[in-house]
């Protein structure tokens, strides 16, 4: 498997991307950067990456950068996506806590984090609805997407469990049949 | 000491190991352990660094540098986000990589059209801690 970018330049969009990410949904950041502004992954690939990363344990961010990673340049791709994508976070939030037991400062939060979740809600809607049409191309599709956003979501289910519930039926739902 | 630290790893280690689907749902079990059980952090501190790990870009699981700082300065610090983040990077780096090979075997294409669907268009877990 050849690399489809240079390690260099795969570790400067990761970290750019990592350390603009902010207030939530920072799976569409990278759909952003990778699959709209860049031609290095499709939307397809990006969808098999983000599932993976999160039915494998886990935090579902870093096994994301790490997938991608894998995807665009092997291994090494792999281990540098990750570290891209964690290592400048964690100095910061390294600092801030030295701040905060150290200095006495104390994250004044709601305001700013209010202001930085409006600011992502535009972003993960339309990323949400181009993978949908990736993701989702038959009845099936949208029934099991519908249970999980139903569980998930109004009914506050807890994630895993919907996962585990959930996954069986859909892979029987789209089990291998002769002739298709 | 070592032996503090030894267990700070550990709790990390199988704490990540069960983040499936995201991390919030691993929350609740992480503030238990680091906060009731080892009284690494106050629970004050423990929102707070949960709220710092927010403000800042990566994984809200981050917040086991802060965790870590807490109980054992930089190398706890360093060993709970090695025990957070290494295991599983590793663990996807292997699978993603051999999936490359298995991928246009029917079960395999099946598989991945199934799976699509069930995490793509799933929305933000439920925020925790509630508002």
């Amino acid at each position: 498997m050849s690399d489809r970018v240079r390690l260099s330049r795969l570790v400067q969009v990761f970290a750019w991307t990592g350390l603009t990410s902010l207030g939530g949904g920072r799976t569409a950041y990278f759909y952003d950067a990778l699959v709209m502004r860049r031609p290095w992954i499709t939307s397809r690939e990006f969808i098999q990456d983000l599932t993976i990363s999160q039915l494998l344990p886990g935090p579902s961010f870093s096994n994301l950068g790490v997938a991608l990673g894998v995807r665009l340049a092997g291994g090494r791709g792999g281990a540098w996506g990750a570290l891209a994508i964690l290592v400048p976070g964690a100095l910061i939030l390294l600092a801030l806590t030295w701040l905060y037991f150290h200095v006495g400062f104390t994250p004044k939060t709601t305001s700013a984090m209010h202001g930085m979740g409006a600011a992502v809600v535009g972003l993960v809607f339309v990323t949400t609805g181009r993978m949908i049409r990736t993701a989702v191309r038959d009845l099936r599709g949208l029934l099991i997407s519908a249970a999980i956003f139903l569980l998930v979501g109004p009914l506050h289910v807890n994630t895993a469990l919907v996962i585990v519930l959930v996954v069986p039926v859909s892979l029987w739902l789209y089990r291998p049949r002769s002739g298709s | 000491m070592i032996l503090d630290l030894a267990r700070l790893t550990w709790t990390f280690l199988w704490l990540s190991l069960i983040c499936v689907g995201g991390g919030l749902g691993v929350i609740p079990e992480l503030q238990r352990q680091v906060v009731d059980r080892y009284h690494w952090v106050t629970a004050r501190e423990f929102l707070d660094g949960y709220t710092l790990s927010q403000l800042t870009p990566g994984p809200t699981m981050l917040v086991c540098v802060f965790v870590g700082y807490r109980a054992h300065g930089l190398p706890g610090a360093v060993l709970a986000t090695a025990a957070m983040f290494l295991p599983t990077a590793i663990i996807t780096a292997v699978i993603t990589q051999h999936w490359g090979l298995l991928r246009d075997r029917p079960w395999a294409r099946a598989a991945e059209r199934a799976l699509a669907c069930t995490t793509g268009p799933a929305p933000p877990s439920p925020r925790w801690p509630p508002a």
